[in-house]
């Protein structure tokens, strides 16, 4: 009973999240700058929209996982061998693993773990990726020319064989490690956008403008050319956190990812082994990982489109 | 042409040598060294451990260190094995021809399937098909390789019962020499996991071809062509898509570093011996050496990738041979 009024505020928090949010999204007539309309695109795109709410819902799931989830994720449901490796059922809607634990309460927990890592790691490849890139392209010269050199071979590399290298090095690491290794191996393609960009805008006039009136470099840099170079990177960090869910689940996958939490990767490692007589328990965290590298793929196409009125007319 | 030839191998150099300085970063950085980690493994003498001490130049300064680590890489050598006390290179050796196999395979499938795929998407824009095959590349384009994998096993090989579930050969084919039969029996094994590598791959093609097609139809060559009365279906796959063909080759040379990713867990899923599978074992087992040496190899075949996808691209594009 507690539950289901559970799952019914979820759903309403949901609903409402949702509803603001494409409130917030509304077109204001041109006031509020090129920001503003572009996002109103967005709202005109169902896709994007739909895209939107999956993360609301997916996000309040994460955060209200101990209110929503029947069992407890991380131990064994009452008598140990009799629910071991359940089928789904209606007790268990996806069904339960070796160590009879409910699957649809590691999934809604481990929403968390994987939703976490990966806007850490994005966060962290944004900065380092947009430093980089303004650095770079507003000092030119010889000094740019060696960083874009070093980004080419950096985008050159398979980013998993490097994880993977790091990761028989230093062993089983820790979410905190994990999620710097994970941030500093995804930051290349948003530093060579940022580079470009910004070598295309750090003479125009209003940089030369700012720079007239006595603004140092580096105020030029973040208050005149960065801010106008921002709307491509907002959509390629949807685009980020897509491929770091699926990365961090892929590391977890091969049993090398971190052990501290339970991501949806893992849940498909403790289900690996016997994929063909357990299949429920590999089949549901990897549905979820799905659905939410969907949602991120689709929102970040939206926000790419909405936000770059050139690619309107490319299409 | 040859400019640019020589500006691609430069910078494949450059892009090993970063690779290789920053493994030797990785081998610094840990908990302590090569020597501790083989003997917390194995039951070593100190008159070993000495011994490999001086084979691995530990105690010389680190400058030295790293310019003995880089000589090593160049020549190939990549120290011995932690868990299998073979030759890191004997190793690679044996797997990185299977490795291009399944690679290649599945470049070659995604290519076919992804430039097919988007042109008849362009050719009947917003049409019934066209919705269906975006809708299902977004969804195979999101889904990561390794569950794909899982699914694509559990589907066709243990469920239906079609295809191989692992390795690369049955039994009685296994080192004997390459005949019809044994040639056939390779093709069986490689279905399901050049086919998963490819179905993602030919997701990201398709819809790269559907744009490029859409760009080239409003050419004015293709008016032209329309206006000699040419026909509808020449002009499709004539005059439209040998054009639109340009950036998808270069596209190639972009997708290498994920393909090689992907396969990795493809590789190890089905059990396929290649650079993949060795490496996801050697992290298990903590022999960092062998992860290293194919995180090297793997870059470096990435790089012979991209440039054989340049001079595709300057062959089939005379616009591109001047820049």
């Amino acid at each position: 009973m507690r539950m289901l009024l559970a799952w019914m505020v979820a759903a309403i928090v949901t609903a409402l999240l949702s509803a603001a949010l494409r409130r917030s999204l509304r077109d204001t007539g041109g006031r509020g700058g090129p920001w503003r309309s572009g996002l109103a695109r967005l709202r005109a795109d169902r896709a994007s929209m739909l895209a939107l709410y999956t993360l609301v819902a997916l996000v309040v799931v994460a955060a209200l996982a101990n209110r929503l989830a029947p069992y407890d994720p991380s131990h064994p449901i009452g008598n140990y061998i009799e629910l071991q490796s359940r089928p789904p059922s209606r007790l268990f809607p996806f069904g339960t693993d070796q160590s009879s634990r409910d699957i649809f309460s590691r999934v809604l927990f481990g929403a968390r773990i994987s939703l976490g890592i990966a806007v850490l790691a994005m966060l962290l490849s944004l900065t380092v990726g947009t430093a980089y890139g303004a650095l770079a392209g507003y000092a030119g010269g010889i000094v740019d020319a060696v960083m874009a050199r070093a980004l080419d071979a950096a985008l050159a590399t398979p980013r998993i064989l490097i994880l993977l290298a790091a990761l028989s090095v230093w062993g089983q690491v820790s979410v905190g490690r994990l999620i710097v290794l994970l941030g500093l191996t995804g930051w290349f393609d948003v530093s060579r956008m940022v580079r470009a960009q910004v070598l295309a805008l750090r003479d125009d006039d209003v940089a030369i403008a700012a720079r007239a009136l006595g603004a140092s470099a580096v105020r030029t840099v973040t208050r005149h050319v960065l801010p106008r170079v921002l709307s491509p990177v907002l959509a390629s960090a949807a685009l980020n956190i897509a491929s770091l869910i699926a990365l961090e689940a892929g590391l977890s996958y091969l049993g090398i990812g971190t052990t501290e939490g339970t991501s949806w990767g893992s849940i498909i490692y403790d289900g690996s082994d016997a994929f063909a007589e357990r299949w429920w328990i590999s089949l549901f965290p990897g549905l979820a990982i799905a659905t939410a590298v969907v949602a991120f793929n689709v929102l970040g196409d939206g926000l790419r489109d909405a936000l770059d009125p050139r690619q309107l007319f490319s299409r | 042409m040859w400019r640019l030839i020589a500006r691609r191998l430069a910078q494949s150099v450059v892009v090993v040598f970063l690779v290789t300085t920053a493994t030797f970063v990785l081998i610094r950085t840990a908990p302590g060294d090569a020597v501790a980690a083989k003997a917390a493994t194995a039951n070593m003498s100190a008159a070993v451990r000495q011994q490999m001490r001086d084979r691995l130049a530990l105690d010389r300064p680190f400058a030295e260190q790293y310019a003995i680590y880089l000589g090593r890489v160049a020549r190939g050598d990549f120290d011995y094995s932690l868990s299998s006390e073979e030759q890191v290179s004997t190793l690679l050796a044996r797997a990185i021809p299977n490795t291009l196999i399944l690679v290649g395979v599945a470049l070659l499938a995604a290519f076919v399937l992804g430039v097919a795929l988007g042109v008849v998407q362009a050719s009947r824009q917003g049409g019934w098909f066209d919705r269906i095959a975006t809708l299902a590349g977004v969804v195979f384009y999101s889904m990561p390789s390794f569950w794909l994998a899982l699914v694509v096993m559990l589907l066709f090989a243990v469920h239906w019962g079609l295809f191989p579930t692992s390795a690369m050969c049955t039994a009685e084919f296994c080192g004997e020499p390459a005949s019809l039969s044994s040639f056939g029996d390779l093709a069986k094994h490689l279905v399901l996991p050049a086919g998963t590598l490819a179905l993602v791959l030919s997701a990201g093609i398709a819809r790269y071809q559907r744009s490029a097609v859409l760009d080239t139809m409003h050419e004015d060559f293709i008016r032209t062509a329309r206006a000699k009365g040419v026909g509808e279906r020449a002009v499709l796959w004539h005059h439209i898509l040998r054009n639109a063909l340009l950036p998808v080759i270069t596209l190639i040379g972009f997708a290498l570093p994920a393909l090689l990713g992907g396969a990795v867990f493809v590789e190890k899923i089905f059990a396929w011996p290649g650079m993949g599978e060795l490496a996801v074992k050697a992290v298990s087992a903590r022999d960092y050496p062998v992860v290293l040496a194919v995180a090297i190899v793997g870059s470096a075949l990435v790089c012979v990738g991209s440039l054989v996808a340049d001079l595709l691209t300057a062959w089939a594009n005379p616009r591109a041979r001047s820049s």
